[in-house]
């Protein structure tokens, strides 16, 4: 479109330089080209700098020593700065412990999200088995229902666990499985962890996106189902994986909602903030929002490295095609 | 969504409904491994989701004694006290459901408005940058989830978001703050009082108003909840072949018709999907009052039979705004089929 319109523009008898200046600078689409992009500028920058702002404000806040806090000359940057809240904050976390166990945790799980995520993503997508339409649906119902409307029986359910009356037969009283990292994997196991249901539609629809042909040239070429499936469709969705993995982790890594209802006692950097307490409110407000960032650290780099599959994952996931 | 993959189906059977249920053609044999890769999926409906939706149901009309000596709690009947006494006489559930839901019904149509705006500028060709911007504006849903938003990161303490908050928050206080705010941020009070007083003077119905000034004092929080909506958007508005405003541009359209004939169209059945996401990320954001609210009926007071009764109540609710949402947007949807 654009150079259709460009051709018409440029008038091919001017010479000199001014004319040529004036035919490329002084003309109605340049004007709408400069200003459009002036507007568009004010407006993204703008609002980029609202989304970035209160990270900016916290790391500001983090280096500031205890008595500019009730300094109110100082706002931004500290006049002092020392490392001495960020350190603090970092020994309350106990991120050699804690922050293991968060780590293994968000990486088990975002394992286990991908992998079931894309087993029935691709079941979804290319069989059409009795009852396959009733199952998407329910999927998609899993989406739809609240959380909330199924946390009290899940967390009974887990709080006395039991197979059938053979715990209890065994044992004399169900399992208690109340700040375990059982619930959470045996729920992420079963495809309905965290925004589960959203990963395998956004799988469905990557698969349902890829020629069928690869795979009947597996099948002609000898390959039963699960060989053309490990061999030809996996390799050709990793891009996706990775993105519904990338998603899956770093919601788990922040994540209080479930790890707040199964675990308790036990704590994960996520549910462990509201334990950092100090005598000192605001101290203890700015202690706080440092662990957060601490926290929050590790996903802003993992998102920097990898925001291409972030971006385009989504752009590609066929949630529009 | 258009079938872009040719599914192979098997003709339809005549006969007996009961003889024919194990009997298989060709077509069914060869989708059997299907039930392989959904096996982990039906597993969890069977055995985790459907009996939860069911026990959460059933909770609502009981109440839940733990037994002491950890061997499992019993279920009382009460009927529909617990509904009864959600709506009649706690004080404060509907009010915080009402106020929930009044949160979702006017941040829905501004993110969608707002996103889709954004998209459109994301899209322009000859911005340079633009992959930066959609980095920055995809950043709030991957770190402002779960705890970070929880605790306040996003809102409280960003003084352009209390100004505006103080300024728009009631249209029907006179503005007359200003002189406590800080000195810093005087201009951005000024610039936002003036546009205050030429919206007053616009004389706009009150409703219209109250709508303008709540969506201004909730900027943060709409622009932090819309990093998806505005990548679906961008996609779809590239995924529009060219093709079709190259033969607009011979046609002689202008943009301005381009825009309402031929994006608007072809990027509505997008407008649908993100409303119906935008609904259901709220589920998991806790700035909505009502969540909190209920977890700490049900965890913090361990009374399960209510809070399952509120969740029952809040997800009949969801399920009833979802409807309402997919039915009216779902007429002006255009089907490039």
């Amino acid at each position: 479109m654009e150079k259709y319109v460009e051709k018409q523009d440029i008038d091919l008898t001017v010479t000199t330089k001014g004319q040529r200046f004036r035919s490329k600078y002084l003309t109605w689409k340049f004007a709408a080209t400069f200003f459009g992009n002036l507007f568009a500028y004010v407006l993204t920058i703008g609002i980029a700098f609202v989304i970035v702002y209160p990270l900016l404000r916290r790391v500001g806040n983090a280096f500031k020593p205890v008595e500019e806090f009730y300094d109110s000359s100082v706002v931004y940057f500290p006049r002092n700065p020392t490392f001495d809240v960020i350190r603090q904050a970092y020994r309350r976390l106990n991120v050699s412990t804690v922050g293991v166990t968060s780590f293994i945790l968000a990486l088990t799980i975002g394992f286990l999200q991908t992998a079931i995520s894309t087993l029935a993503g691709y079941g979804f997508a290319r069989f059409q088995f009795r009852g396959s339409k009733v199952l998407f649906a329910l999927v998609i119902l899993t989406l739809v229902v609240p959380p909330q409307t199924i946390l009290i029986p899940i967390f009974l359910r887990f709080r006395f666990m039991d197979a059938f009356g053979i715990i209890t037969a065994i044992f004399g009283k169900p399992i208690n499985m109340i700040d375990t990292y059982g619930p959470q994997i045996m729920l992420a196991l079963t495809g309905l962890g965290w925004k589960n249901g959203l990963y395998i539609y956004m799988l469905r629809q990557y698969f349902r996106g890829i020629p069928r042909v690869l795979e009947e040239a597996a099948y002609i070429d000898g390959a039963k189902t699960f060989r053309a499936f490990f061999t030809i469709m996996l390799p050709s969705a990793v891009p996706m994986m990775l993105t519904v993995f990338l998603f899956s982790f770093s919601w788990q890594w922040t994540d209080s909602f479930y790890s707040g209802t199964f675990l308790i006692k036990k704590g994960l950097l996520a549910t462990s903030i509201k334990w950092i307490t100090h005598k000192n409110e605001l101290m203890q407000f700015n202690l706080q929002q440092t662990a957060i960032l601490l926290i929050i650290l590790p996903l802003i780099l993992l998102f920097i490295i990898t925001q291409r599959y972030f971006v385009e994952g989504i752009e590609r996931s066929g949630i529009v095609g | 969504m258009a079938e872009h993959v040719p599914v192979l189906k098997s003709p339809k059977k005549k006969g007996n409904f009961l003889r024919n249920l194990f009997r298989m053609d060709l077509v069914e044999r060869r989708n059997l491994p299907g039930y392989l890769f959904v096996l982990p999926i039906i597993i969890g409906f069977v055995l985790i989701f459907l009996p939860a939706m069911f026990q959460s149901i059933h909770f609502s009309v009981s109440e839940i004694q733990i037994r002491t000596d950890g061997t499992g709690y019993d279920l009382i009947s009460k009927g529909l006290s617990n509904y009864h006494k959600a709506f009649f006489v706690d004080a404060s559930f509907v009010l915080v459901l009402g106020e929930s839901l009044r949160d979702m019904v006017i941040n829905l149509p501004v993110i969608l408005i707002f996103s889709f705006f954004m998209s459109i500028l994301l899209n322009r060709k000859k911005l340079p940058g633009r992959t930066v911007l959609r980095v920055i504006f995809f950043l709030p849903v991957v770190i402002y989830s779960g705890i970070a938003s929880a605790a306040g990161l996003t809102s409280g303490t960003g003084e352009t978001a209390e100004i505006a908050a103080q300024i728009f928050s009631d249209p029907t206080i006179a503005s007359g703050g200003s002189s406590s705010m800080q000195s810093g941020f005087a201009s951005i009070m000024g610039m936002a009082l003036s546009f205050r007083v030429v919206l007053e003077s616009m004389q706009l119905p009150s409703w219209l108003m109250q709508f303008i000034f709540m969506s201004i004092s909730r900027l943060e929080w709409i622009i932090q909840s819309s990093g998806v909506q505005i990548l679906v958007f961008l996609a779809a508005l590239q995924s529009i072949p060219t093709s079709v405003f190259e033969a607009a541009v011979v046609e002689g359209l202008t943009g301005w018709e381009m825009f309402w004939k031929i994006t608007l169209p072809m990027i509505s059945s997008m407008i649908l999907v993100n409303s119906i996401y935008t609904i259901v990320d709220s589920f998991t954001n806790p700035r909505y009052a009502i969540h909190e609210f209920i977890r700490n009926q049900s965890f913090g007071k361990a009374d399960y039979g209510y809070g399952s009764a509120l969740s029952v109540i809040y997800f009949i609710c969801v399920i009833v705004l979802i409807g309402i949402v997919t039915g009216i947007v779902s007429r002006y949807v255009f089907y490039n089929d």
